[in-house]
């Protein structure tokens, strides 16, 4: 028997051996140079290029973070009106759609016996220019048709060009989240068939119909933005001016300070009550004076009265939501977005408008003249008369551009099966999706960060799209592909002036924008500065229109849901992280909870605790949801945030093939909908059926990354009833000298004076802290993806995430909890407010006096420093830790090929038995101060931004130095709203939390 | 029982100490790889009074002083030296498309974050830490860059030892 002290002994001697050993230096690092130094690259300093974010049709301007030749960051380009600076967190992810491991190596072709087989660019397009040349040589027309993704500029011309010699019409841009019910509806109302310019930020009061601008409507970046700049005007006497009315309690409805849960299909009678009460108080705006007689016959059926059954809103709160739309002067109405796109959604927007109209907001908070690019969107109708010319064999060759419509479009419209009828499909995706497991030729397209292009996401915005790398894998950039072939077919190529897509594009802007928009420029002078930039910028002038009697085209009959009578209706809405499921292969989005859920890596279907105990039904049961069309196999999620009698499901999961990330995680929504169009505009009609949930008796884990699926309320601690808070103590960042006026108002005299038993620690030089305003925060998690990319962090998987060891540095700590609905209003006041919780940096933070080892501790500027190499993995740091944000690493982190490309050299990647958590971007700090000494000057306010202050759509992370009296978060900590987490334990953190402020009133109370 | 425990102790330390010896005495001679081109710095720095910074163009604008492209070696040598052998490998690099794979002399860890511009904004001779490399012909290392030695120097010149200077 060895005695323990012995034991040790040994251990002792043997383990400095193997540490001497350990020290002996590695002699055979190399020190590889350049053959030829780029002009634009200094190793070990980041080059910017700007570029344009295309992961959805937003628009939002780019700044891609370059380290000799990779791209390792995303972030907002601030000279950009679309996004200003600001990314979301698809925005953020973008880098490992980029670096996706599962990406197309090179160019495929199916062989005989159906295998998708690699070949070579030269053998692709040599078997396109033979097939495409036979089809130009006979003449036939319409041949050829293209359904892709939305373009503008340069590559809509091409590809239209190149399709018209070709001798076909057919280019059809496809979203999956269109608003053709809107565009219809404007056509309708005012005899524009464009999308109305929405300006947020001079509203007053919004009522929003199903639209989540938060998420994914339309600009969800720039309507953040804007939305908070409306939320920090608001009026202290009564603060709550965003109503939200919807089915589900999405990330938007969150943020509302009323939500409405409504009948599907009482959306329509509600707004309309809303328009009788306004023309019934007297308070409809001169305007509309003409319009009156048709106005009143159209609503008079829908008095607050006689909806109230249908929509459950009580008479008075109707007449007050009436009262302050049309008083706020402008207020907004927003309508539309999937969840509430059923038989009656042009009707829907048809009613909004009209509410718009009648409270004066038309040409203040809504206007006209700023054509959107979604405008050019096909309709679904014209994507249903594709599929019937496919299957009637009129078409030969289909090209599909970075879309996945096998997936996206409802499965009983028979796509996939009208593919098979197309002699050959050619498919440019960049990923293996459900459409290229069914195309014969892929040609997979360069990365957007790989490739030039342009955008223009409205008039007035034309985005340039600059390569910021070299191409990861032999993919080729589609309009190359185009005028490649071009060049091979007899007759074509003299069409085309360019051989290449480059020369191309040059010419387009020189052409076509340059010679419009600045003609007494050379492009010498134009073009540098288009680069610059980001794109070509102008403030576009809005037209007036003028309302139309629409009552005989408003469809009023109640919508119809197809399915059994005794069913759930269906709400299929768009995943915050994976738009469509086109980011569904993405690791950091599966791993990053979703906002209002907390569930990661994973499908379900959302049923209402009531509906649940009513079939018997709990958390993770596995059921069969199946429609008149279809059925998918998912486990239950309960959800308190539903109307009852609805469920819901994310479109994004359910992806089949071999994706690495996204396979074989729920299932996809899209197989229950109905295949018809809606009559009116031609739109998917997302809305339309009600399924049956049976048992299957199977268990399935959900993983939520917050203990409980609801909060209790809890309003002392992160709330404050508004009306105790004076109007300048609301405002942040701006209008700071007033902030610390109302000081006796201060909720902060429960803050506990500090005390301790040592000295305090002192900063001589600077002292680092932040603000995190939690009435602006709204949940989104795009700093959380922003972390993950600056940081190096490693995702760990859906069991690890149940073992709680998620590896995120920061988490968005969301409480939830929905009141039963008021029997007094019919309203619901959500209570949701989202914490950011990263590592507070306490001044006496607990993790320090625990460390054996000395590898954490406060360093001099105030932060609470980690030293990887000095951890030798005890973890009493995190046991001591009262808000658990230090994270271990239990295994060694994995970054697949090419993943590792994506890595930021200047942060350490960790290894297996460390300890690891937020730095407050410590190598920006650095960065930083480098920077100011390299510029001989001191560093100033704002030299350093967080990876998360950076990208924060909603503008509610500050950082800054707690040692200059005159820094702006110096100033916003003295705020009466400022609290810090669980101060009772005297960690004295170095991040503030500004109150939400909540309203206190019910809603019909004046 | 205990005597095999002590006997076995004594032939772990025996060992150990060897090890540790035969590195003592490896790391007492200066470390001084061949390189894949016998690059003389004498040579070019002291006959031919080329400055440093001729070829190590980012050391006052990157961490990384940086070595010279092939192309840069290959701009004087097109036309000094070319019948030297030396230059015959050089040339076959650059016709070949291949960068010279030098060995370093001075390598730090990936948990350590140096900046060679910062060093040189704060009067730093490059000769502080690299000895003097104008009078080797073969480059050789006279500074181990342990963490003592950089703090040494951080504490006299009254530079930062915080932690997190470099480790991040």
């Amino acid at each position: 028997m060895i005695k323990r002290r012995d034991f040790l002994k040994v251990m002792g001697v043997s383990g400095s051996a193997a540490l001497l050993d350990a020290c002996a230096p590695s002699q055979t690092e190399q020190l590889i140079p350049y053959l030829v130094s780029p002009d634009n690259i200094v190793p070990g300093v980041a080059t910017y290029y700007t570029t344009q974010c295309r992961e959805c049709p937003a628009g939002c301007g780019m700044l891609a973070k370059t380290r000799e030749g990779r791209v390792i960051k995303a972030e907002g380009n601030p000279n950009h009106p679309v996004g200003k600076g600001r990314l979301c967190i698809r925005g953020q992810a973008s880098v490992q759609s980029l670096y996706n491991p599962d990406r197309f190596r090179g160019p495929l072709l199916r062989d005989e016996g159906g295998q998708l087989r690699p070949t070579d660019w030269e053998q692709a397009e040599e078997l396109l220019t033979s097939r495409l040349g036979q089809i130009k040589a006979s003449g036939d027309q319409q041949r050829v048709a293209w359904m892709g993704r939305l373009l503008t500029g340069s590559m809509e011309q091409l590809t239209r060009r190149w399709l018209q010699s070709l001798g076909s019409e057919r280019l059809l841009f496809y979203e999956t989240f269109h608003y053709e019910p809107l565009r219809r509806a404007t056509q309708i109302a005012f005899d524009r068939s464009e999308l109305p310019s929405y300006h947020l930020q001079e509203a007053r009061f919004l009522i929003s119909f199903g639209a989540d601008f938060l998420e994914t409507w339309r600009s969800n970046v720039e309507l953040m933005g804007d939305f908070q700049r409306m939320r920090r005007a608001r009026s202290t006497e009564r603060p709550d001016n965003f109503v939200h009315i919807s089915q589900r309690l999405s990330l938007t409805a969150s943020n509302a300070d009323w939500w409405v849960p409504i009948s599907p299909g009482a959306e329509v009678p509600l707004a309309l009550a809303i328009i009788h009460s306004i023309l019934e108080q007297g308070l409809a705006v001169p305007e509309v004076e003409s319009e009156r007689g048709w106005i009143e016959s159209l609503v008079e059926p829908f008095s607050p009265e006689a909806t109230q059954n249908d929509t459950g809103v009580e008479v008075s709160s109707v007449q007050e939501l009436a009262r302050r739309f049309s008083q706020a002067s402008p207020s907004l109405a927003l309508g539309g977005g999937v969840s509430c796109a059923g038989e009656q959604a042009v009707s829907l927007e048809l009613a909004v408008l009209l509410l718009n109209a009648v409270a004066g907001n038309l040409g203040k908070t809504l206007t006209f003249g700023i054509p959107s690019a979604l405008d050019q969107l096909a309709t679904y109708q014209e994507i249903l008369d594709l599929i019937q010319d496919m299957n009637q064999d009129k078409i030969e060759v289909l090209f599909l551009h970075e879309s996945n419509p096998v997936f996206t479009l409802p499965q009983s419209c028979g796509f996939a099966e009208a593919l098979e009828k197309v002699p050959l499909v050619v498919s440019f995706s960049r990923l293996p999706d459900e459409t290229t497991a069914r195309a014969h030729l892929i040609l997979p397209d360069h990365h957007f960060l790989e490739s030039w292009g342009d955008f223009s996401p409205r008039a007035g915005v034309v985005s340039i799209q600059q390569p910021a790398m070299q191409p990861v894998f032999d993919s080729k950039a589609t309009g190359d592909v185009l005028l490649s072939v071009a060049q091979k077919i007899d007759g074509m190529a003299s069409e085309f002036e360019h051989s290449n897509y480059f020369d191309w594009l040059h010419a387009y802007w020189d052409s076509s924008i340059r010679a419009q928009v600045a003609a007494e420029q050379s492009w010498e002078e134009f073009w540098p500065d288009v680069l610059k930039q980001g794109g070509y910028f102008q403030e576009v002038e809005p037209v007036t229109v003028s309302l139309r009697d629409f009552s005989t085209q408003i469809r009023l009959q109640p919508e119809r849901l197809e399915g059994p009578e005794d069913g759930h209706a269906l709400l299929v809405y768009p995943s915050a992280a994976f738009f469509d499921g086109r980011n569904a292969n993405n690791s950091w989005l599966q791993e990053i909870p979703d906002p209002v859920t907390q569930l990661v890596w994973d499908g379900w279907v959302e049923v209402h605790p009531e509906s649940g105990r009513e079939m018997g039904l709990q958390e993770g049961d596995v059921v069969t949801v199946t429609s008149p069309h279809g059925s998918v196999t998912l486990p239950v999620h309960l959800f308190a945030g539903l109307k009852a009698g609805v469920v819901a499901m994310a479109l994004g999961q359910g992806r089949s093939g071999d994706l690495r990330y996204a396979s074989g995680r729920g299932d996809n929504p899209m197989r229950l909908l109905s295949p018809g169009a809606e009559p009116q505009s031609g739109s998917v009609l997302w809305r339309s059926v009600r399924v049956d949930l049976a048992k299957t008796g199977e268990r399935h884990q959900l993983v939520s990354l917050q203990a409980r699926p609801q909060d209790h309320p809890r309003d002392s601690l992160i709330s404050q009833k508004v009306q105790d808070t004076p109007f300048a103590e609301r405002i942040f960042p701006s209008q700071l000298s007033d902030a610390a006026s109302g000081a006796e108002q201060d909720t902060a005299s429960s803050h506990h004076e500090p005390i301790d038993f040592y000295p305090p620690h002192e900063h001589p030089d600077h002292q680092w802290g932040m603000a995190i305003d939690l009435d602006a925060c709204t949940g989104c998690n795009a700093c959380v993806a922003a972390c993950y990319a600056e940081n190096n962090i490693p995702i760990v998987g859906k069991d690890r995430c149940a073992q709680g060891r998620e590896m995120s540095w920061l988490r968005i700590e969301r409480h939830l909890h929905v009141p039963p609905v008021s029997q007094e209003t019919g309203l619901v006041q959500p209570q949701v407010t989202s914490v950011p919780a990263l590592c507070q940096h306490c001044h006496n933070a607990p993790c320090e006096p625990v460390c054996p080892v000395f590898a954490t501790y406060h360093n001099p500027e105030g932060l609470n420093a980690q030293v990887y190499v000095r951890c030798v993995g005890t973890r009493y740091c995190s046991n001591n830790c009262p808000y658990k944000v230090r994270r271990f690493n239990w295994s060694a982190s994995e970054f697949p090929e090419p993943l590792e490309l994506q890595l930021n050299p200047d942060v350490t990647v960790r290894t297996a038995g460390v300890m690891e958590k937020c730095t407050f971007c410590v190598q920006r700090i650095q960065a930083g101060k480098n920077r100011a000494r390299r510029e001989e000057r001191e560093l100033g306010d704002g030299d350093i931004t967080p990876a998360c202050a950076q990208t924060c759509p909603a503008e509610a992370i500050l950082f800054g130095d707690l040692a200059d009296p005159n820094s702006r978060l110096s100033q916003i900590v003295e705020n009466p709203r400022g609290y810090h987490l669980l101060e009772s334990l005297n960690t004295r953190p170095a991040i503030t939390y500004l109150k939400k402020l909540v309203p206190e009133k019910p809603f019909d109370e004046k | 029982m205990g005597k095999y425990v002590w006997t076995a102790a004594g032939g772990v330390l025996i060992l150990s100490l060897l090890a540790g010896a035969v590195w003592m005495v490896q790391a007492e001679e200066p470390y001084a790889p061949d390189q894949p081109i016998a690059f003389d710095h004498k040579l070019h720095v002291t006959d031919y009074n080329i400055q440093c910074f001729y070829c190590h163009t980012y050391v006052d604008r990157s961490p990384f002083a940086g070595v010279p492209s092939v192309e840069r070696c290959m701009g004087c040598h097109l036309i000094v030296a070319r019948d030297s052998p030396e230059i015959e490998k050089l040339r076959n690099y650059q016709q070949n498309g291949e960068p010279v794979p030098w060995i370093k002399v001075y390598a730090l860890p990936r948990f350590v974050h140096f900046n060679h511009e910062a060093h040189l904004r704060a009067e730093v001779q490059c000769s502080d830490c690299h000895g003097a490399v104008e009078s080797m012909t073969k480059v050789t290392r006279v500074h181990d860059l342990q963490m003592g030695w950089c703090v040494d120097c951080h504490r006299s010149e009254e530079a930062s030892v915080d932690c997190l200077t470099c480790h991040y």
